[in-house]
């Protein structure tokens, strides 16, 4: 008798609680629809991949997670349209794994403004990586210039002249980020004569990448390899044009490409290498494990992939920031938490750190390539091998 | 009537009369009182509200037009739907237009008002949902353009995509062909070459790359029409858009791809392609141009509804001001009706007052006649007495009263004087009988004095009672003491100074009436007879008798009077009795109005009610004329109370006497200020300025039109004044319009007391501000007034926290020297502000008529120019510049020449400022550069190399931004080195615009060409600039180097010019050098260049380049 009506005040202070803790609103602005939309919905499928776990475990301290989505097409406008909109009306948080450099372009002064952190964005574009870091933007992978400086490096090593090397960029923010990074790697590793290198561009949004091809067969000296920045549509219509006249090119592309979606794209087709800021899916690391695990779990309709990855890694990144909060949890707070990551091994196989200073996780760069119809990782020396023997 | 009664009844009936009296001035008084109170009423109950209905219904009208501006100025559908709903508006105003319905509903011609109001109420209505569905479809159709924009926006980046794609394929298509060439010939296979050039891709490469490129273009150029469209303010703009613009690019875009279409027939997907382009394309046309949602016509609608939306304001704004009138009209009505009611109310007051004064005149009279009718009661029977008495003294005891019936004390007394007088004639008889008994004799003289109710007694020439009659002590109230032996003066009152009997005698001569006091001192009024005896004994006879009771009921009535002044006291409106321009009395509302105390005011003069003296002369004066011609005066004027607190007061005053205003008049006064507060406030309303709350620009026209028939009659004279703040935009646009406004505010109050109460100061509207002197004495005293309206306005102004200056410039008019009617004198003043802002603001001018040919001469000069302009008839004068250190000509300063076939040779100073004034600065600046330029070229070769051809700058160049360009793609253009180029700036330029003159000369300096400074010294020669500034030359004013010979001061300005100059590094051109001695002075000092008369004046072209082949004479 006793036990009964323990058990029903209990009941009676805890369910108001249950029922009226507000979720943990967290906000995603990203395409959907159009050209990058692939890559959009594999980072909102790794969000939410994520949440879900965290959220079946009980949340944070009861509190779930909730990630409120919309689409900006991969244009600027919308995006920044859709990032006043979910800070306003939504109230989030913060807003994670938005898509593009273009969009970063009109959503990282709004952040600012509205002191709303944008965290774990997908570029590696500049301008979310300014110096001195701002309070409002944490990111997770590394800039465009890495990879790029990663690129050049790597391929003069393995024996290419710099002038064997062409450029194909979209005709954007991005894209001459993109561009811009290649140059001034170029310029570090003592090649200035970059205006002769081929360079074909094309505009965003659209898969009108003819005149880029043309731009580089034109050329007298045959290329040897292509560094890309594109999106994985165009990406794609590229290299496969490209290939019929020039099979033994060797396309380089950014990390934004998304290899998955590339692949998806192109189909059965070598020679095509991706910068990666995750593991590789075959690697063996904790994470791309657990990820694995629990995409399977969350809906197992879906094919990993490391964008996906990426949108897991940054809302486990984001998981922990979360944790470190004493307190209440506000705008403030998830960046004071966040800023508290110093050194932890989430299962990169690298720790990540954040403090006031850094405002970046990682500095590493993994890599894949396409190979027998799989994406498999990919280090420099395969490429040594690969020209030694043509 | 009185003379068979008693004094006691007598009294009794009198005292009924004046009760009666003065039941009936209570009753008067009080129906007074209630007609006073009926009108409190009517005022409250029915005035009041008619006009608070009045009033709300016009604040009610002012937010129906501000809710109609509000949606006027709405941008979205949104913004209407959160206006104020209107039915709120319209329950509101039917609300109070009932009331006021009501409230007028006894007044047929308010009510009339009334139904008119509705009637145009309906009809503002009416437009306003007119208005309102205009708005609406205004904001339909925009949002409709607004998805017409993006589709538009959509299909351009499509029909862009479709280009790239069609030019990428041939483009690739190329280079595959290219490389398959190259891989070919590296294989040695030439042939393939030849079959890929036949293809008809590389032979038509271009054709089709052009046309893809028309199809761009095109189609760009026609979104950007569309914008054009979208934003135009007027049909004929838009038509001319739509059929001249767009049409010819559409059929340029229809040919571009229907040539691409037959240039790609042979390629079926790049021929799919354009097809999709050529329906793009259409789709792109037709969304613009074609049918009824196409967005030129969409924009048409929205211009024709921005006619009719203008057309409905206007209507709705007439209406609006038609009910504004009407209301003006009750207003007007309704102060009518309230004035009736209390006129009303001061006739019955008026008619009570003469009531009570009447009855008042009665009771005086009727106590007249009853004071007379008492005395002649008694003196005449006691004279009759007396001399009966006197008779019986001279032994002539036959003497008889004559009798009178009834039952008159007097009546009795004679009865018994008969029987005393009988008896004493038989005591007498008797005495002669047995003479010689005295005894006996005296025994019945005491009995007859004992019988008499006067007191008698007999005294000696002092005064000393010897003897008295029985009733002495009772009229005497001696009681048991003993009257003989007291002296018959102590019971006279002491301050009749009566000091010895004879006093007495003199005295009764007037009246027999005294005061006398009682043995026990207690005052009485007595009436006293005295006379001698016999002179031989110095015996005198004294009858008094006692008139107390008379004299108390005589005073009795007097008191009963003064409540008739209690009446008065309590009126609800101020009374004052005046005499002679005097106070007598005034009543306690009367006190309680001006605050003087009864006591305090009471003799004084009426002078301290009114404002002025001459007020209250005038005021009297016109009272007085009213009165004596036995009218009422009535009136309403300013009166002022004993704290100096002025206030608006109703005046009626009425002689006591119609006939005789002298004799005194009464006074009602009444506080009306606030009825006439809201008199006021309805004029107001109408007439004034709302911001600054002066009178607008119809009570200025108003007041001067009064104003000149005025002096017209007087022969007198008026000033008009313009006036306009200098620069005030740059207030507003900089600090806002709010500031802008409480600017206004405060000139508005500066100006007002800087001028006499009687002048008037209006706004005009904007800045513009006008100013009436009336009655001015002399020009200097305009002058004065202008200074010190000068002095007011430029003092700083306190706009939140910012401190602001403003100036302003002032035209004045005089009447009649400088025009007799108003148009003329507004025409006139109003040029002379424009000369006034021409002679560098801050300012005030006169009108003159040379202002009028000057502007005319001007105009005919600018057309001059104008025409000049067109035909190139400006040209370039090039006056050498020599170094005086190498002997050379290292420099020429390009002159700009006019020679006109109307005006002769017209000098600079003349036309550069109309050229600035017009905007025609910009081509003939450039064409000066451009020509300065040719002809630095076309001499080049024969010159020094450091050669620098120096151009005039106008301060208007700078504005527009494009000067630098302009020189930078001009030097590419003539492949000219800026070294060799100079730019001379005016001192006044670097003053006037810093900011922009500070870039736009460090851009200059930056691209290598050479600033010059042109007549230093003349300006406000500021050292500080020259450091700002990048400037490498400074070119002395002609006029100090002209006496540099002669004045010493001169000689001193130049000397330390150069000196400076050479500190500061800068170069020194010394300028209008014409004799040998000046220029040995400018050797002496270093001077580096020279130019003047003395080497060359201003040349042609021609002459100027043989100039420059000859060496150089005179150095």
């Amino acid at each position: 008798m006793m036990n009964r009506v323990l058990f029903f005040i209990v009941v009676l202070f805890i369910s108001p609680l249950v029922w009226s803790v507000e979720t943990i609103k967290i906000g995603m602005s990203t395409a959907l629809t159009g050209s990058a939309a692939e890559l959009g919905l594999n980072m909102q499928r790794g969000i939410e991949c994520y949440f879900d776990t965290v959220n079946k475990q009980g949340g944070i301290a009861g509190r779930m997670l909730e990630l409120v989505v919309f689409d900006d097409g991969y244009e600027p406008e919308r995006a920044a349209l859709n990032m006043r909109q979910l800070i306003d009306q939504e109230q989030v948080l913060a807003v994670m794994g938005n898509v593009g450099t273009p969009t970063a372009i009109v959503t990282a002064p709004i952040a600012q403004e509205k002191k709303t952190l944008l965290f774990g964005a997908f570029s590696g574009g500049g301008i979310l990586r300014p110096s001195p870091a701002n309070r409002y933007i944490i990111n997770y992978r590394p800039s465009y210039a890495e990879e790029a400086a990663e690129m050049v490096e790597g391929l003069l090593q393995a024996g290419i002249k710099p002038l064997e090397i062409a450029l194909f960029t979209q005709r954007d923010g991005f894209g001459d980020a993109g561009y811009q990074a290649a140059i001034k790697a170029f310029h570090q590793l003592g090649f200035k004569d970059t205006d002769r290198l081929a360079h074909g561009r094309y505009t965003r949004n659209t898969l009108n990448v003819e005149n880029a091809v043309a731009e580089i067969l034109d050329r007298p000296t045959t290329p040897k390899a292509v560094i890309m920045a594109g999106g994985y549509g165009a990406s794609a219509k590229f290299i496969a044009l490209l290939q019929r006249e020039l099979p033994d090119l060797i396309f380089l592309n950014l990390s934004f490409v998304g290899d998955y979606q590339l692949k998806q794209a192109l189909g059965d087709i070598e020679n095509v290498i991706v910068m990666q800021s995750v593991p590789p899916l075959e690697s063996n690391m904790p994470i791309v494990k657990d990820y694995l695990s629990n995409l399977q779990l969350f809906d197992d309709s879906l094919e990993p992939n490391s964008v996906s990855l990426e949108g897991f890694t940054i809302a486990k990144i984001f998981h922990q920031g979360l944790l470190n909060i004493k307190g209440d949890i506000t705008k403030e707070s998830i960046i004071d938490g966040l800023e508290l990551l110093h050194g932890i091994d989430i299962g990169l196989g690298v720790d990540i750190f954040v403090d006031e200073e850094e405002h970046q996780a990682i500095n590493h760069i993994w890599m894949t390539h396409f190979k027998a119809g799989k994406i498999t990782p990919f280090t420099w020396p395969m490429l040594q091998t690969k020209t030694i023997t043509k | 009537m009185f003379n068979t009664r008693s004094i006691k009844s007598l009294l009794q009936l009198w005292a009924m009369a004046t009760i009666v009296a003065i039941l009936v001035i209570v009753a008067v008084a009080l129906y007074s009182n209630m007609s006073f109170t009926k009108t409190q009423n009517e005022l409250t109950t029915r005035v009041l509200p008619m006009e608070n209905a009045s009033r709300q219904v016009s604040s009610v009208a002012a937010s129906f037009i501000t809710r109609q501006k509000q949606a006027l100025a709405s941008d979205s559908l949104k913004n209407i739907a959160e206006l104020m709903p209107r039915s709120d508006l319209e329950d509101e105003f039917e609300n109070y237009l009932t009331q006021l319905r009501s409230a007028v509903s006894n007044n047929i011609q308010a009510t009339t008002v009334v139904m008119s109001l509705l009637i145009y109420y309906q009809r503002f209505l009416a437009v306003d949902t007119q208005l309102l569905t205009l708005i609406e479809q205004q904001h339909a159709i925009n949002s409709r353009l607004q998805q017409k924009t993006a589709v538009i926006e959509l299909l351009d980046a499509k029909i862009n995509d479709r280009v790239e794609m069609i030019t990428g394929k041939i483009n690739l298509q190329i280079s595959r062909g290219k490389h398959a060439i190259r891989l070919s010939l590296k294989q040695g296979d030439p042939t393939y070459k030849d079959s890929l050039i036949e293809n008809i891709i590389f032979t038509k490469k271009d054709v089709i790359q052009k046309l893809s490129q028309t199809v761009r273009l095109n189609t760009l150029k026609i979104t950007n029409l569309t914008q054009k469209i979208i934003q135009s303010k007027n049909t004929d703009q838009l038509l001319s858009i739509r059929d001249n613009d767009i049409k010819q690019l559409e059929a340029t875009l229809n040919i571009a791809i229907k040539q691409l279409k037959r240039e790609l027939e042979h390629d079926e997907m790049l021929l799919k392609l354009t097809e999709e382009l050529d329906v793009d394309s259409h789709l792109f046309i037709n969304t613009i141009l074609i049918g009824e949602s196409s967005i030129a016509q969409l924009r048409l609608q929205q211009l024709e509804n921005d006619n009719f939306l203008a057309v409905r304001e206007q209507e709705s704004i007439l209406t609006l001001k038609v009910m504004m009138s009407q209301l003006e009209d009750l207003s007007a009505l309704i102060s009518e009706q309230s004035l009736t009611t209390v006129t009303q109310s001061a006739i019955v007051a008026e008619r009570s007052k003469w009531i009570i004064i009447l009855l008042a005149a009665v009771i005086v009279l009727g106590m007249l006649r009853f004071v007379m009718a008492i005395s002649q009661r008694i003196n005449r029977p006691l004279d009759e007495l007396r001399s009966a008495m006197g008779a019986l003294s001279v032994k002539k005891f036959a003497t008889r009263l004559e009798v009178k019936s009834g039952k008159s004390e007097f009546a009795i007394l004679a009865n018994d004087f008969n029987l005393f007088a009988e008896n004493t004639q038989k005591l007498i008889e008797d005495l002669a009988e047995a003479r010689d008994s005295l005894q006996v004799r005296k025994q019945h003289i005491t009995a007859i004095l004992n019988g008499v109710p006067e007191a008698i007694l007999t005294v000696t020439t002092e005064g000393v009672i010897e003897s008295t009659n029985l009733a002495a002590d009772r009229v005497l109230k001696a009681g048991n003491n003993p009257l003989i032996g007291l002296n018959i003066l102590q019971f006279f009152d002491d301050n009749q100074h009566i000091e010895k009997l004879t006093d007495v005698l003199i005295l009764q001569q007037s009246s027999k009436e005294f005061k006398g006091l009682y043995y026990n001192k207690e005052p009485f009024y007595m009436w006293v007879s005295l006379s001698p005896v016999s002179s031989i004994d110095n015996i005198w006879v004294c009858v008094i008798s006692d008139v107390t009771t008379w004299k108390l009921a005589a005073a009795n009535l007097k008191t009963k009077s003064s409540e008739l002044d209690a009446i008065l006291e309590n009126a609800m409106v101020g009374i004052a009795f005046i005499k002679d321009r005097t106070f007598l009395h005034v009543n306690h509302k009367f006190e309680t109005l001006f605050g003087y105390e009864r006591a305090q005011i009471s003799g004084m003069s009426t002078r301290c009610l009114y404002l002025s003296e001459f007020a209250f002369e005038q005021l009297s004066d016109e009272v007085d004329a009213v009165l004596d011609s036995g009218e009422n005066f009535e009136g309403q004027l300013e009166m002022v109370r004993e704290n100096g607190e002025r206030f608006w007061c109703s005046v009626s005053s009425k002689a006591i006497n119609d006939d005789d205003s002298q004799q005194g008049t009464i006074w009602l006064f009444e506080d009306v200020t606030q009825q006439r507060k809201n008199e006021e406030r309805l004029v107001s309303l109408a007439s004034f300025d709302s911001l600054t709350g002066l009178p607008n620009r119809a009570v200025f026209l108003d007041r001067l039109e009064h104003a000149l028939h005025k002096s017209y009659r007087e022969s007198g004279t008026l000033a008009v004044f313009f006036l306009d703040l200098d620069h005030f935009k740059h207030i507003n646009d900089s600090l806002g319009h709010k500031a802008g406004d409480q600017l206004l505010c405060e000139v508005a109050s500066r100006l007002q007391s800087s001028i006499r109460e009687g002048d008037t100061v209006a706004r005009l509207g904007g800045d513009e501000f006008t100013v009436i002197l009336e009655d001015v004495r002399s020009a200097q005293y305009v002058a004065k007034v202008a200074e010190k309206i000068l002095a007011a306005i430029s003092e700083v102004y306190r706009l939140g926290t910012v401190e602001v200056n403003i100036s302003p410039s002032i035209g004045i008019s005089l009447y009649p020297a400088d025009g007799r009617d108003m148009d003329i004198l507004l025409r006139n003043a109003d040029a002379a502000m424009y000369h006034a802002k021409d002679n560098g603001r801050n300012n005030f001018q006169f009108y003159s008529a040379e202002m009028n040919a000057k502007a005319a001469e001007r105009l005919a000069m600018e057309t001059s120019l104008r025409r000049a302009v067109e035909l190139d008839e400006l040209y370039l004068n090039f006056q050498p510049q020599i170094d005086l250190r190498t002997g050379k000509v290292t420099g020429a300063e390009a002159l700009l020449r006019w020679n006109s076939e109307r005006w002769g040779n017209v000098s600079p100073a003349d036309f550069v400022p109309i050229l600035e004034d017009t905007g025609l600065i910009g081509i003939v600046g450039e064409m000066v550069l451009t020509r300065a330029c040719i002809a630095y070229m076309a001499l080049k070769d024969k010159l020094v190399p450091d050669f620098q051809i120096a151009v005039n700058l106008s301060g208007r160049q700078f504005k527009g931004g494009q000067l630098v360009s302009y020189i930078g793609q001009l030097l590419l253009d003539m492949d000219m080195s800026p070294k060799n180029l100079e730019l001379e700036i005016t001192e006044s330029i670097l003053m006037d615009n810093t900011d922009i003159a500070i870039t736009t000369l460090n851009e200059l300096s930056a691209m290598g060409m050479t600033l010059a400074i042109d007549d230093f010294g003349t300006g406000y020669s500021s050292l500080s600039y020259l450091k700002q500034f990048p400037l490498n030359v400074l070119k002395i004013d002609r006029s100090f180097v002209r006496d540099v010979n002669d004045d010493e001061n001169d000689a001193a300005i130049v000397d330390a010019i150069l000196a400076m100059s050479h500190r500061l590094q800068l170069d020194v051109v010394a300028e209008g050098v014409e004799t040998k001695e000046q220029l040995a002075f400018l050797q002496a000092h270093d001077c580096e260049r020279v130019q003047g008369y003395y080497f060359s004046k201003p040349l042609d072209f021609e002459s100027f380049s043989k100039f420059i082949e000859q060496d150089v004479q005179g150095l």
